[in-house]
């Protein structure tokens, strides 16, 4: 599997899938602790989201509803 | 009492109790209870608590911050690995070489490169949302809100697509309103349906078996028959003095058989229209002819006469052998996968209360992407060319991404391994090779005799650290690859006394030949002692 066949490595390949469900749920859990608890790691967790280069879970957080659930939003929305 | 929910904008910066921890441990909404080293607020009332929810909750971040650079070590370390990927594809494999033509509209379709099979891996992650699905997170966030976004042709969807996606702003969605009730919402219409798809199986399978003709018989016509309508019939076919007889016993004042009162006696008339009647009530009801196709036979019962039965559902292709097998399943997954059939999501027109904007992609590029990544992976499976060159090490990566917890490296193997299980030798840049060691009688020495001592590891360095057992007439044998230059063996941490070393060719398991120098110990019966090669 460490082999280099046609320009890369069959192993890497093979775990993709696993680092697609670990990355589902590291992404789960950050969005948890954000609406959890607001503080610079949770702010920060929010950035690394922002700069993935696969955005399918900056969503959660960049839309009025999730806003409303964070102390960040809830003083940026007035409430 | 009325049912609470518990909005998680109430739990900002305060504290929650152990028993609600305890509540969200066991349902899995998270994984680690903080430590309880604060009572709940519940109970500290009048007293100031010491520490918030978010100084309890430090270890559980710290955590998720350890699993994230984990993940996305991991996810460098394949991109690192994949990035010159290039697939030839076949030609003669037309649907592939079709699949990744639509993937990637400026190429040839000849290769599959690492861009088309992002492209394809990210078809496949967006695939709910694309096809107007829902991240589940997202809908409990937003209600029935959705994304804006164009429509897409497969090679526009990449992985960071989603950065060009908006959620739109939806009126009723307030999180005012608990995510409990929004996500209570959803898995309530999941119920219905998984409760709809219930009964219609049940249904099927009812209807669908041969035991209601059984239950029928069974249950009431035989006994009747048996108890009631032959012994009438018989009577009244006795001296009705039939004409129309049965077989051999055919005419007047004989005894007539079962089947022949069946066929002729009027009570038995009576019955068998009774039972016709009783077969052909479910369908009447519940025959819907896409689904049921009925295995009892009950042509002969006349239905139609009795209530208006549809014909089974004939096959849509005739004469075509797997659409009789497969009843007409294949031909709706054709039109699913098939671009020159128009579908709804094709065209968008059935889905704009969704998604008025609507965002999508044809199901064709779902099958395109999956075509691709199934080629991939079979690839990557597939037996390997030994004339190619072996891949770097996994520790060798050039650029992996900085993380607070890094994944721990291999480290040397130091531990004595029974040449019964050996290590295995796998591909590496650097060349390593078997060092033996351990206690023999024999005071000279060939290949065979050191290969075929006790211990032995691979490794490319000359630094050693282990424990051995020395009984009478044996002396200490240890072997290493000449190369790693002069060793310094120490017994017990003093500088040990060994004869002058031996040149000898080995010859490994993987017919890789090199010179190695054998030490051999001057005294015998040492007992057991710890031995350090430096």
């Amino acid at each position: 599997m460490n082999m280099i066949k046609n320009g890369y490595v069959a192993g890497a390949v093979l775990l993709i899938p696993f680092s697609k469900k670990l990355r589902d749920h590291v992404e789960t859990e950050k969005f948890l602790c954000r609406i959890v608890v607001d503080n610079d790691q949770t702010k920060q967790f929010k950035q690394n989201t922002a700069d993935l280069k696969d955005q399918l879970f900056a969503l959660r957080y960049n839309n009025e509803a999730a806003n409303k659930l964070t102390a960040e939003g809830k003083a940026k929305n007035g409430d | 009492m009325p049912q609470q929910f518990i909005s998680p904008a109430d739990l900002i910066n305060r504290q929650i109790p152990p028993e609600i921890l305890d509540q969200l441990q066991v349902l899995g909404r998270i994984q680690f209870k903080p430590e309880d080293t604060t009572p709940s607020a519940v109970s500290t009332t009048g007293t100031t608590p010491d520490t918030t929810v978010a100084d309890n909750l430090s270890g559980v971040l710290s955590h998720v911050a350890e699993m994230e650079g984990l993940s996305k070590q991991i996810e460098d370390m394949i991109d690192q690995l994949t990035k010159d990927m290039a697939i030839p594809v076949d030609p003669n494999n037309s649907t592939l070489k079709a699949a990744v033509q639509s993937l990637s509209p400026t190429g040839d379709g000849s290769t599959i490169t690492k861009d088309i099979f992002d492209t394809a891996m990210a078809l496949i992650d967006h695939a709910s949302i694309l096809t107007m699905g829902y991240d589940p997170f997202l809908a409990a966030l937003t209600g029935d809100g959705s994304l804006k976004g164009s429509y897409l042709n497969c090679s526009d969807v990449t992985r960071d697509i989603a950065k060009t996606w908006e959620v739109a702003k939806s009126a009723p969605s307030s999180p005012s309103q608990p995510i409990a009730d929004q996500t209570a919402k959803i898995e309530d219409n999941y119920a219905k349906q998984l409760a709809q798809m219930v009964i219609e199986i049940l249904q099927n399978f009812f209807f669908n078996m041969l035991w209601p003709k059984y239950m029928v018989d069974l249950s009431i016509i035989n006994p009747i028959r048996l108890m009631i309508a032959n012994p009438l019939d018989s009577i009244i076919c006795f001296f009705k003095n039939l004409k129309r007889g049965c077989g051999d016993r055919a005419g007047a004042f004989t005894v007539k058989s079962p089947d022949c009162l069946k066929l002729n006696g009027p009570v038995n008339k009576a019955l068998t229209k009774f039972r016709c009647f009783l077969l052909c009530i479910p369908p009447r009801k519940l025959w819907d002819p896409t689904k049921y196709k009925p295995m009892v036979d009950i042509s002969h019962c006349h239905c139609v006469d009795l209530q208006p039965c549809p014909p089974a559902p004939a096959p849509v292709n005739p004469g075509v052998d797997r659409d009789s097998k497969l009843g007409g399943m294949s031909n709706l997954m054709d039109s699913l996968f098939d671009a020159s059939v128009p579908t709804c999501s094709d065209t968008l027109s059935g889905v704009p209360s969704q998604n008025a904007a609507g965002l999508g992609v044809p199901p064709q590029c779902l099958q395109n992407a999956t075509t691709v990544v199934n080629a991939v992976v079979a690839d990557a499976l597939s037996p390997t060319d030994p004339t190619r060159s072996p891949g770097p090490a996994y520790g060798t990566i050039n650029s992996p991404a900085p993380v607070s917890t890094p994944i721990p490296s291999v480290t040397e193997q130091t531990e004595n391994i029974p040449v019964s299980n050996p290590v295995p030798v796998t591909g590496s840049t650097a060349v390593s090779n078997y060092r033996y060691w351990g206690a023999s009688t024999q005071t000279t020495y060939d290949a065979p005799t050191i290969t075929g001592l006790y211990y032995k590891t691979i490794s490319n360095v000359i630094t050693n650290n282990f424990t051995i057992t020395v009984g009478v007439g044996e002396y200490i044998v240890y072997a290493y690859p000449s190369r790693l230059g002069d060793a310094n063996i120490a017994i017990n941490g003093a500088p040990g006394i060994f004869d002058a070393p031996t040149s000898l060719s080995i010859t490994n398991t993987n017919a890789y030949t090199e010179n190695y120098y054998v030490y051999k110990s001057t005294s015998s019966n040492l007992g057991t002692v710890n031995m350090e090669v430096a």
